[in-house]
């Protein structure tokens, strides 16, 4: 079927990263999660940057949790210690 | 992927990570209201003739509350949950049984918790809540402030509720895909 999505690049997603969270903090997860896939950049196969996107959600999702374990842990201590924060 | 393939030593082993990407799956960890859940719990402290009643679900270090029923410190609203370690369902993580604890005071796994010195929880009835993918998220349960005995058909509603939260969970995150 023809199609006329273009096809994704290391460029294009970097891009699009940076315009979420800055262009120093894009570089450097996308940096990490290439090489903790024992992949080399630029990632230009499909396949090979379908697997850092996955990489890149669920690092999101873990980081996700452990920033609501502190919150609560902070909240926590905050509120039980006799100091406080 | 570095969280499969190269895992140092100091990270969690697998199982835990696996079971975090599922309550992540559901969006357990996130801070929002869950009116299904909260009917429910106020569903069960009614038919239990308790004061408190909770969903909870357990993070990595933590327990937050994904409902709650029940009087509680404002401090404890505002935090969401708990350290780990104080929460009557964290044995579920290894047991997957529900459990009934008549006097947590008289119970030496619990009599120090400050869930029971501080805020006087007495008494405990849960069971686990667990993915369709088999990971145990937290639990469903009802306290009570003084010493008791539940019910023999409680253990069995509270499994029938912890279900209903399941597939209410599992269709809202296939609903999101």
């Amino acid at each position: 079927m023809a199609s006329d999505v273009e096809r994704p690049t290391e460029a294009d997603a970097l891009a699009a990263i940076a315009e979420l969270i800055g262009p120093e903090m894009a570089a450097g997860i996308w940096d990490l999660s290439v090489r903790a896939l024992g992949l080399r950049r630029p990632v230009e196969s499909t396949a090979d940057l379908r697997r850092v996107a996955e990489h890149l959600m669920a690092t999101g999702d873990l980081v996700r949790v452990a920033g609501r374990s502190l919150k609560v842990r902070a909240i926590t201590y905050d509120a039980l210690s006799p100091t406080g924060g | 992927m570095m969280l499969l393939e190269e895992r140092p030593a100091s990270l969690r082993p697998r199982r835990d990570i696996d079971r975090l990407l599922d309550v992540a799956r559901l969006g357990l960890d996130r801070e929002q209201p869950r009116p299904f859940l909260q009917r429910v719990v106020d569903e069960v402290a009614e038919a239990l003739h308790a004061p408190i009643a909770v969903a909870d679900v357990l993070l990595d270090d933590v327990q937050v509350f994904a409902a709650l029923h029940g009087p509680a410190p404002q401090w404890l609203l505002d935090a969401g949950g708990t350290p780990i370690e104080w929460s009557f369902c964290r044995p579920f993580l290894t047991e997957r049984r529900p459990r009934i604890v008549r006097d947590l005071r008289e119970d030496p796994r619990w009599s120090d918790n400050p869930l029971v010195t501080g805020e006087g929880a007495r008494a405990y009835i849960g069971v686990p809540l667990i993915s369709r993918r088999g990971h145990v998220l937290g639990g469903l349960c009802a306290l009570d402030l003084a010493p008791r005995d539940f019910a023999g058909e409680s253990i069995g509603m509270l499994e029938r509720r912890a279900a209903e939260i399941i597939d209410n969970l599992e269709s809202e995150a296939a609903a999101e895909l």
